[in-house]
């Protein structure tokens, strides 16, 4: 896999599927029949993580949201991101 | 009236669809042969096995309408011929192989009924080698349409009913797919081609495709109609499309898209959809070149509760309630030598709680031994 970055951009494949239930998000791939869970603070990351911009991009939406160390934010962000890619959730553009 | 047995009135007084299984039965079964007719529900298809001479017909189907199949057959005179099995398919299991494998549970789209499933299952372990498939391949097509009734459907529940704020459903109500008839001139292009589902070889893994189609008047689009042709044999054709010159009795499927748009001859929409048929699940995304871009998903239409969520979490820790204690009981008392009478007595001691009379614990007992029991 290509060395995640902040200048990193992921689409949602088309056979992957998201929705929120109660705040937190479900996410289906059609191609397994396999469901992932995301909590509440994962559901945010998700959010800036597909809106469409980069991960640098993504990683300052949450960084508005969360008071954190933004180390933090970021290995956490890039993290998500890593598994979701291993996992074909996403796909790096 | 049982709405069941009204449902089975439908499919028998579909002219279009008893012509064309009358006719491909007679094109595929030959004399002597052994058929397995999958979801049999009036035992109709088998039936027809029998009058194109098959010598042995394995009815299947899992609900109550075989026993209402069973009396139709011996008012036939082939009760001699005909063995039917009440459970699903995919639990059954044969004395021997069969010679052709016939159903219709082909739904509105060609997927949406359990073939994929069914099938997949059954030619594996029930078919002889060489055996033959009725229907033999499913043909799925796809248009862009203008339905306004079916985008009121939609857009109902920004109406207030009773003065409440109903728009969280409209979220719901956009990505489910609806029943619908429609007539020609709602096609805004010509219908395209979206997969072919070779039944020889399908299984029930998810799979996707794609089709552009080319807008052919000035419309709005409100969304896809899909609907489906099966070759039930080498000759005979059934389809519900509106294009039919002899269509089934049976509604297509129309996939709104968020909203309308504006669309002129020369367009182009693409549409592509992924599906899981096992989950009857249907992903839909519809580009307008140049103008919009939908995505849509019976996924985020399912209704899912929080409860319900929280249930399939990973550190979720299940108790079994006092029912679901119960439940085990019955089936620990299952040990075949205890009678039904003796496991509803017993019930009816160990759950005084539960069960207010004998006729209660009957009634738990026997929903248990019918699922479980045999």
């Amino acid at each position: 896999m290509a060395e995640l970055t902040l200048n990193s951009r992921v689409v949602v494949p088309d056979s992957v599927v998201a929705r929120e239930v109660a705040g937190e998000t479900v996410i289906l791939d059609l191609d397994s029949g396999t469901y992932f869970g995301l909590n509440p603070t994962g559901t945010d990351m998700w959010r800036a993580i597909t809106a469409g911009g980069s991960l640098g991009d993504a990683l300052a939406i949450v960084e508005r949201a969360y008071e954190v160390d933004p180390a933090v934010l970021r290995d956490d962000l890039l993290g998500l991101t890593e598994q979701m890619l291993r996992k074909r959730l996403l796909s790096l553009v | 009236m049982s709405l069941i047995l009204d449902e089975h009135r439908e499919y028998l007084s579909d002219r279009a669809r008893i012509a064309a299984y009358t006719a491909a039965i007679a094109e595929v079964v030959n004399v002597g042969d052994v058929v397995l007719d999958l979801g049999a529900g009036t035992g109709i298809l088998g039936l027809l096995a029998c009058r194109a001479g098959a010598r042995r017909v394995y009815a299947v189907d899992a609900g109550n309408m075989i026993e209402v199949a069973r009396e139709v057959c011996c008012a036939n005179g082939y009760d001699d011929r005909v063995t039917f099995v009440k459970k699903l398919s995919l639990d059954t299991e044969l004395p021997e192989r069969v010679d052709v494998i016939v159903a219709d549970q082909i739904g509105r789209f060609g997927f949406d009924a359990g073939i994929l499933e069914y099938f997949a299952d059954a030619r594996i372990r029930f078919l002889k080698p060489g055996g033959r498939l009725i229907p033999k391949r499913i043909r799925m097509w796809v248009a862009p349409v203008e339905a306004p009734a079916q985008r009121d459907q939609v857009e109902f529940w920004l109406s207030r009913p009773a003065g409440f704020d109903f728009a969280p459903v409209r979220r719901y109500a956009a990505n489910t797919g609806y029943p619908c008839r429609y007539t020609p001139d709602q096609l805004l292009s010509i219908p395209q081609l979206g997969t072919v589902l070779n039944l020889a070889v399908a299984t029930d893994a998810s799979f996707e495709f794609a089709a552009s189609c080319s807008v052919l008047s000035d419309g709005e689009l409100h969304g896809v109609g899909g609907w489906f042709d099966a070759n039930l044999s080498d000759s005979v054709q059934m389809s519900n499309s509106p294009l039919s010159s002899q269509p089934i009795n049976r509604r297509a499927v129309f996939f709104p898209v968020d909203h309308p748009v504006a669309v002129v001859a020369g367009d182009t929409v693409d549409v592509r959809m992924c599906v899981a048929p096992t989950d009857t699940l249907v992903t839909w995304k519809v580009t307008v070149r140049g103008k919009a871009e939908f995505t849509h998903s019976t996924w985020k239409g399912m209704l899912l509760s929080r409860e319900k969520l929280a249930k399939t979490q990973p550190d979720f820790v299940p108790k079994l309630t006092r029912r679901g204690i119960a439940r085990g009981s019955v089936l620990d008392l299952c040990d075949g030598r205890t009678t039904l009478a003796s496991i509803e007595e017993e019930m009816l001691h160990r759950y005084p709680d539960l069960f207010e009379s004998r006729q209660q614990a009957a009634v738990f007992v026997t929903e248990v031994v019918s699922a479980y029991g045999e």
